[in-house]
């Protein structure tokens, strides 16, 4: 953790809006992304994310200045996520059989970037919550198994293997465009 | 646990196509936005200031002040006198003064020697 976040961590605690607003613009990214992973919707990722900044926000005194911030705000970001979730139950995504997973449109039938990124994103909704923010927190974001462990409140053994499945799954819908893939970025 | 399967790191590739699906676009409109909330919420928790402090000091208030109650109650009971009990008939009283305690609980009658028992010979 870089001494400067816990510095805006301080300020923001005694009112600074702005040290607070750079801790925003930081994690920003960051948050929306975990909880679009949670919810599919990009709007309801957005909501969540907000409603998580201002749950952090009041808690702040809560938070350890010696502990990373990242991990704190995500678990807050984690839970606004599936608190919303679960509020509103039903979303298209959360519907998506298990079948859909690894399957999908072929190269051979459609090979555009946008098909690729719609087959994906099936082959992430069909995956459980967890599995969808611990893939998201190690691989996208960068969090250690015992960061995520902290972070979903669960046992690091259980996040190694929610990491395994949910990459085993996600690697059969990645593998069918493995072709096309290797052509967009090498 | 090095070669274990569950023991891995990062990998870019599947990394980078999860980023691809899950990125929002624009963090600055969204930094705006929460801004705006926060600079609400801030007015909200100023203007509230002193319900916020009384709303945290209700709930412990209460509390004491129901163990303050408790506390006065049962020092009352624990320190006052008990009261006498005070028979409410001849039959009782002289029942009180004898071993007859058993004819509470009798279905018949107190035998009337008895009773006269009870009174010395003069």
């Amino acid at each position: 953790m870089s001494v400067k976040e816990s510095v805006l961590a301080t300020r923001a605690k005694a009112g600074d809006q702005e040290a607070f607003g750079e801790l925003v613009e930081r994690y920003a990214g960051q948050a929306r992304r975990v909880a679009r992973a949670v919810l599919g919707d990009p709007d309801d990722g957005d909501d969540a994310a907000q409603d998580a900044f201002l749950s952090a926000l009041r808690h702040l005194h809560r938070y350890d200045e010696n502990r990373p911030f990242g991990p704190w705000l995500m678990r807050i970001v984690a839970n606004a996520a599936a608190d919303r979730r679960r509020r509103r139950k039903v979303r298209a995504a959360d519907e998506l059989s298990e079948s859909t997973v690894g399957g999908g449109p072929g190269p051979d039938v459609e090979t555009d970037r946008r098909a690729f990124r719609e087959a994906f994103r099936e082959a992430l909704a069909g995956l459980p919550e967890r599995q969808r923010m611990a893939v998201t927190l190690f691989d996208v974001e960068g969090y250690s198994h015992a960061e995520i462990a902290e972070i979903l409140g669960i046992p690091q053994g259980t996040v190694r293997s929610d990491v395994f499945h949910a990459r085993r799954r996600l690697r059969t819908a990645l593998t069918s465009w493995q072709h096309h893939w290797k052509e967009e970025v090498v | 646990m090095r070669n274990s399967p569950f023991d891995h790191r990062p990998l870019w590739d599947l990394g980078k196509a999860l980023r691809e699906v899950l990125e929002a676009g624009d963090d600055r409109a969204f930094v705006a936005r929460v801004m705006a909330e926060v600079r609400v919420l801030d007015l909200r928790l100023r203007r509230g200031d002193w319900w916020e402090v009384l709303g945290t000091w209700a709930r412990p208030g209460l509390v004491a002040a129901a163990a303050l109650v408790a506390l006065a109650v049962g020092l009352t009971l624990a320190t006052a006198p008990a009261a006498p009990v005070q028979p409410a008939t001849a039959e009782e009283a002289l029942r009180a003064e004898t071993e007859a305690s058993v004819l509470t609980v009798a279905s018949t009658p107190p035998d009337v020697g008895f009773i006269l028992a009870a009174f010395p010979e003069r």
